[in-house]
């Protein structure tokens, strides 16, 4: 008999033998009011980043690809000679940042293209977020061919692009929603990141830049797009 | 980790003597109860959140056999391999297999001839404890290394996690400084910072070499075929995004019916374990990454495990601790566990949750006597997210362990007569006049200070002339 099967017997013989043992009651006093729903506003923008603070994490708020630009280009000439991750993101391609990159005399890497050992030694790395959760100050990186998991991940500072109007209030408006914003929420691996990588393993001594980035800065934009 | 469980009282003995230990059990304890506190009080409707998950809970347990066929389905189509496993030796059988095949062909000489064995990369998973992988995996000849800092600590410390979730916590920094010097030959330094700077170097470059990435596995959508992860250390993002195969290993109560239930529980974890809003990380592991994707696994497995589990299940008394999240806030409330540290327990899971799995998982006969190692308190059962009756269940496994297990004939001895006297009102009034007589002739005599110990630093009660029974007997007469 296949390990399937073993499995799946003695699971179902445990539920004939003690077939239901739930409560009578099942209210719980547990319910979610409906909240007005706030994704995209100021107050949820400012909640965001406050909560993203809190934890370490750094955000911007910025009008326009020109402010985007701008921006950018103060962080990453910090980094001039050094390896700065950038994925072949078409949104960052419309942002005019790998040209900026060329301006700023960085070494502009993709590492979807190049070789590991020395993706893993940039200083920094640009990425785009595709959704925020403004209740925890998270951002959510959902992974594609474009948009690797290692530009994010492999360098100390990661600079996350997010567009004002895809930061949702909470975890569960996210989930209603993401589907309806075009973010196939299921069929694609995604990573929630909120803040700087940590540790407290050592006596519960917080550390922030663990094995992840030790700086994670939210780029938050209106594009001129509308 | 070895099974102690039968030498607890030994192993509680050299806890007490070893005040280091105790001074970082409970500093760490304290800490993790006192983040956790800030978080919960945010939170005007915890306690109906609490309900709410554990029914939540219950629900997917009586339908486990469904829930997880979904998971499967849901998951298969979307290229994800799934095994299903009896017990720890099949799961070690199974990973060993995919490890094999995942790195047949791959060079295993370096450029001096030497034969370099083939790197797996683990993030942390207690249900890989429970299994003995990692030694498994050693014994096939692959060099297995734990990425989570604190777990990394205790593996070349030759130890075995003290904690759910924070491996470590026994040791002081002074401790994991001179492992470092004596296990990587660094030169002594006790700054947590540059400890965790020293081991990310060391495991960074063990991560751009991994073959293959183990994770253990939070929770996983049956709605969705989604496992996932939590952490905060950026090692389980490694491990999934580096090796080209990656498996994710979970007990079969770790299966979620849907999203809705997985957000809600995503509330009470990080709030429980570390006292966080969320974790750093949150990693939904929904499919292997395409032939375009230029990392995350091209192979991904998940390894679904029952080990025991479904005793618990079939035990109408005991079906409500495969609720558990494994956030350990149970052990950092445990009275017993703050006093002696993980160790001492002996075994994979320790603190209440432990003590009740111990019997369930080894039966009863290998784990006797940790559900004795308890105040019955209750405070595990309070601070539970998901409202597991822990201490009852103590009670429940100590009732069944003294009708299942031999025990001492004295003990048994006294308490059938006590049994028998209790049963006996008349016999039991007799009795009762043995120890007054004692305590007013020879205890407040004239004897007292002469006897030894007791007698000399004690002075006895002045007892009432009549005993109860019998001033009610007086008042009321006889009773009927």
């Amino acid at each position: 008999m296949s390990g399937r099967s073993v499995v799946l017997l003695a699971i179902q013989r445990a539920l004939q033998e003690e077939p239901n043992s739930l409560p009578k009651e099942t209210h719980t006093g547990y319910d979610r009011k409906p909240q007005p729903d706030l994704t995209g506003t100021d107050d949820i923008l400012r909640r965001f980043s406050e909560r993203l603070t809190m934890v370490g994490g750094e955000t911007h708020v910025l009008s326009g690809d020109e402010a985007v630009n701008c921006i950018l280009r103060e962080l990453i000439v910090e980094f001039k000679d050094q390896i700065v991750l950038l994925p072949a993101d078409p949104e960052l391609e419309r942002l005019g940042i790998p040209r900026l990159m060329n301006e700023v005399a960085v070494n502009r890497i993709q590492p979807e293209s190049s070789s590991l050992s020395l993706a893993a030694e940039a200083a920094m790395g640009i990425t785009t977020a595709q959704a925020g959760i403004a209740d925890t100050g998270t951002i959510v990186l959902i992974h594609s061919s474009e948009r690797g998991r290692l530009s994010a991940l492999l360098a100390p500072v990661h600079v996350a692009l997010l567009k004002k109007e895809m930061i949702f209030p909470d975890k569960i408006t996210f989930l209603a929603k993401a589907q309806q914003a075009g973010l196939d929420y299921s069929a694609t691996s995604q990573t929630w990141v909120t803040g700087p990588s940590l540790t407290a393993d050592i006596e519960k001594v917080l550390v922030r830049g663990a094995h992840g980035p030790r700086r994670v800065i939210v780029l938050i934009y209106s594009t001129d797009q509308g | 980790m070895e099974t102690t469980t039968q030498t607890l009282k030994a192993n509680i003995r050299s806890a007490l003597n070893n005040d280091r230990l105790q001074a970082a059990v409970l500093k760490a304890t304290n800490h993790s109860l006192a983040k956790r506190a800030e978080v919960v009080a945010e939170l005007p409707n915890w306690e109906a959140m609490r309900s709410e998950a554990a029914l939540r809970r219950d629900r997917t347990l009586t339908r486990l056999d469904d829930t997880l066929l979904e998971l499967e389905k849901n998951a298969t189509a979307k290229g994800i391999q799934v095994h299903w496993v009896a017990d720890g030796e099949e799961a070690n059988q199974i990973i060993g297999q995919i490890c094999r095949e995942a790195v047949s062909g791959s060079e295993t000489t370096s450029t001096k001839g030497e034969v370099v064995k083939p790197l797996i990369a683990k993030s942390k998973s207690m249900t890989t404890e429970e299994i003995g992988l990692t030694p498994f995996l050693e014994s096939l000849g692959f060099e297995v290394v734990e990425t989570d800092l604190g777990e990394y600590i205790v593996q070349i410390a030759g130890q075995a996690p003290s904690h759910i979730t924070a491996p470590a916590l026994h040791l002081s920094r002074q401790d994991v400084g001179r492992i470092f010097v004596e296990k990587l030959g660094v030169e002594y330094r006790e700054d947590p910072v540059e400890l965790i700077n020293i081991a990310r170097g060391i495991l960074r470059q063990k991560f751009l070499s991994a073959q293959v990435g183990i994770t253990g596995c939070n929770f996983a959508v049956a709605e969705t075929g989604t496992p996932l992860i939590v952490e905060n250390e950026g090692n389980g993002r490694l491990v999934s995004a580096i090796p080209r195969v990656q498996i994710a290993v979970m007990g079969i109560e770790k299966v979620v019916a849907t999203l809705d239930d997985l957000m809600l529980l995503l509330e009470l974890l990080p709030r429980s374990a570390t006292g966080q809003r969320i974790t750093g990380s949150v990693i939904f592991f929904n499919r292997p990454s395409s032939s375009r994707e230029s990392d995350g696994p091209r192979e991904l497995h998940l390894v679904i495990l029952d080990n025991g589990r479904t005793k618990a299940l079939a035990d109408p008394k005991l079906r409500a601790v495969l609720r558990c999240i494994r956030c350990g806030a149970c052990l950092n409330a445990c009275p017993i566990y703050r006093t002696t540290g993980g160790h001492a327990y002996g075994w994979t899971y320790p603190g209440p949750i432990g003590a009740v799995l111990a019997p369930v998982f080894l039966g009863l006969e290998k784990a006797k006597d940790l559900p004795f190692a308890s105040t019955l308190c209750g405070r595990c059962s309070e601070i539970c997210p998901v409202k597991i009756d822990l201490h009852h269940m103590l009670l429940h496994l100590r009732q069944e362990i003294v009708a299942a297990c031999p025990q001492p004939i004295l003990e048994k001895v006294m308490w059938q007569t006590w049994e028998t006297v209790m049963d006996h009102p008349a016999l039991n009034q007799a009795l009762a006049a043995i120890p007054r007589f004692l305590l007013h002739e020879v205890l407040r005599s004239h004897w007292s200070p002469k006897l030894p110990l007791w007698g000399r630093d004690r002075s006895s009660p002045n007892l009432a002339k009549e005993s109860f029974a019998q001033m009610f007997k007086r008042e009321f007469g006889e009773h009927k």
